[in-house]
């Protein structure tokens, strides 16, 4: 099965005063293509910075990142935002929805700022809404939405340009069982519909349960579970 | 799409109370640039229209070695036949010194011809007649501007001494008193016109100032806007040797210039209060970044690229801009069309102020009530001519909308450089 991530000797370092804080020490993975990996790790083991650096977001102190064959850890500005747009999607533990955009707009946004024109990203933001049955909240504010629906439409917006790879990073966080639980299945069936790959990091061990592939983070190095 | 939602307050609909701050801004400095550009417009036209029609005329053609009757009859019919010329008409000019009982004034004298009121619709449409009429009919009646009058004391009917230099033959100066009769008081509204401006039959004018130079011909034309220069090169082409030929804006260039450089200047220091408000539009939009830099940085991870955020931004301000300039364009024109009201609403309201003052002080203070007029002669003029330039208000319009747009660039650079990891990492 073909790789989508090819990760070797990757390694972050913060610089804290005169104390250097190694958060990931030698990671070395390769990730196949359509997998949902879950990476599990207590808090302050890593698992945000490692979604951070293979989203291009902070960039790694040492080692490579390979995504569909492109080094993203040498990427410039304009690449990495071209990466993000195309190649990533990204879910973060709090919804980071615009409050002055309705759900529609702020799933299309992504999709009509690089490129597609609006009547299609409009259309297509419908859709995805539709797949995690947010169609009757399209003019709704984030304010307006509770916050299982939030992470809904977030949710939804990662998937907006279609990327291959979904990032999420403790996606149901911040909900309680009965939303966490939606989110989860509405996630999975997305990512296994429209054939994605997913790297998701949680500290729920039940939520990890339900990836293809599971690892656990453990003093900034990768374990296979 | 992008450019609104910024502008907008976050989550709460609306907008932002520092767009709002930005927008007042701009419209309050553009209000008083349309008041005062368009006020000074009118004020230079309605001075320029009064110095044509009764002071320089549009055309002055003169004869430095002087002329018999004769002559300069054939020479106003040579130009009476150019075409585009109105009317043309012997002027003689001279100064006095007039009394009037224990009053006495300079004063600037014309010699006019009876019928030039009748010949020459210009004069009759700045110069008001106050009381009296125009009727220079015989040698002693004399036209007194109304701030001569009250100079001298002198009323409609009234009689006042007039002393004139005549030089003689032999090279001496002789001083002659003349004595003239009131039979009318005028006003141009202009007080550089008004002020010691006597009228008089030119026959007798030319009796008192009997050098050559004295006597002159005003020309007045169709279109002084459009055709001065090529009438006069006209008449130039047609008229005898000695005959001489100068346009108003010859005669009257440092005015001219002056009205020209003010109102350059006017219009240089009333931008500098537009670049001032427009940096309360840069403010306003680095206020709007720190507000919504999660918004941003949530922008950027979703891939949107920083392009077009610089440029939303930059869209941001221009929105602002255009907003504040409208808005001020539309009331400044406001305040300008109606500025003689305004002023007159001020008067008004001064005046009822100070005249309840005065009440309250009678029993203590025997002075009499003085209204205080801001609208005088006295001051320019005792009217203020609007006069909108479509071209001025163009050019206000464009400098206050690029002066805002580039305000916004330094905010709109710094909003495209978020970077979203610092940001997300700070909230």
């Amino acid at each position: 099965m073909s790789k989508i991530i090819e990760i070797a000797g990757l390694h972050k370092v913060y610089r804290t005063g005169a104390e250097d804080l190694s958060v990931l020490n030698d990671i070395n993975v390769s990730i196949a293509k359509n997998c949902s990996l879950t990476i599990t790790g207590h808090s302050g083991s890593g698992k945000s910075t490692l979604l951070n650096l293979i989203s291009g977001l902070d960039f790694p102190t040492a080692g490579s990142i390979e995504v569909n064959g492109q080094r993203v850890d040498s990427m410039n500005e304009v690449e990495l935002t071209t990466y993000r747009s195309f190649y990533v999607g990204l879910i973060f533990q709090f919804h980071y929805l615009l409050n002055d955009f309705t759900a529609l707009e702020n799933v299309m946004l992504p999709g009509y700022m690089s490129g597609q024109k609006r009547g299609f990203a409009e259309e297509r933001a419908f859709e995805l809404l539709k797949e995690v049955g947010l169609e009757e909240r399209l003019d709704h504010y984030p304010l307006q939405m509770s916050g299982g629906e939030r992470q809904r439409v977030a949710v939804a917006r990662a998937l907006i340009n279609d990327p291959d790879l979904i990032l999420a990073d403790e996606p149901t966080g911040n909900l309680d069982e009965k939303n966490s639980k939606m989110v989860e299945d509405i996630l999975f069936a997305l990512i296994e519909n429209h054939q994605k790959t997913m790297l998701l990091v949680t500290h729920d061990l039940n939520l990890a349960e339900r990836g293809t592939r599971q690892m656990q983070l453990e003093h900034g190095e990768l374990f296979e579970l | 799409m992008l450019a609104t939602r910024f502008l907008g307050r976050k989550g709460a609909g609306g907008f932002s109370r520092h767009v709002i701050g930005a927008v007042i801004g701009i419209t309050i400095s553009i209000i008083p640039l349309v008041v005062v550009l368009e006020v000074t417009n009118g004020m230079i036209s309605g001075i320029t229209q009064r110095y044509l029609e009764i002071g320089t005329y549009h055309i002055q053609v003169r004869n430095p070695v002087g002329v018999s009757r004769k002559d300069e009859s054939g020479v106003i019919d040579i130009i009476n036949s150019i075409e585009g010329v109105k009317t043309v008409f012997p002027v003689v000019t001279g100064v006095g010194l007039a009394y009037s009982g224990n009053a006495r004034t300079g004063v600037a004298l014309k010699g006019y011809r009876a019928d030039y009121w009748k010949n020459d619709p210009g004069i009759r449409k700045y110069l008001k007649i106050e009381s009296g009429a125009f009727d220079l009919s015989e040698e002693n009646y004399a036209l007194v501007s109304s701030e001569a009058a009250k100079t001298l004391k002198i009323k409609i009917g009234d009689t006042f001494k007039l002393l004139t230099a005549k030089k003689l033959k032999n090279g001496k100066t002789l001083l002659k008193p003349s004595y003239f009769t009131v039979k009318g008081i005028f006003s141009t509204g202009y007080y550089e016109l008004d002020s010691i401006s006597v009228y008089i039959n030119i026959e007798r004018g030319s009796k008192l100032f009997n050098s050559p130079d004295a006597r002159f011909l005003g020309v007045k034309i169709d279109n002084p806007d459009r055709d001065i220069p090529k009438i006069s090169r006209l008449i130039k082409a047609k008229l005898p040797f000695r005959w001489y030929v100068f346009t108003w804006y010859e005669l009257q260039k440092p005015m001219y210039e002056s009205f020209a450089s003010t109102k350059k200047m006017l219009l240089f220091i009333m931008l500098l209060i537009v670049l001032v408000a427009s940096v309360n539009i840069a403010s306003a939009l680095t206020m709007l970044v720190i507000e919504k830099e999660m918004d941003l940085a949530i922008l950027k991870s979703t891939g949107i690229h920083s392009d077009v955020i610089v440029s939303s931004y930059v869209y941001s301000g221009f929105l602002i801009g255009l907003s504040g300039t409208v808005l001020g364009i539309i009331i400044g024109l406001m305040f300008a069309v109606n500025i003689n009201e305004l002023f007159h609403g001020i008067e008004y309201i001064i005046n009822s102020g100070r005249y309840l003052i005065h009440l309250a002080a009678v029993p203590f203070v025997n002075k009499p009530f003085s209204k205080v007029v801001l609208l005088s002669s006295a001051y320019y003029l005792d009217y203020i001519p609007v006069k909108v330039r479509f071209i001025d208000i163009l050019f206000i319009g464009v400098s206050a909308v690029s002066l805002s747009t580039a305000a916004a660039v330094i905010p709109a650079v710094r909003a495209g450089r978020l970077k979203p990891m610092e940001v997300i990492r700070r909230h």
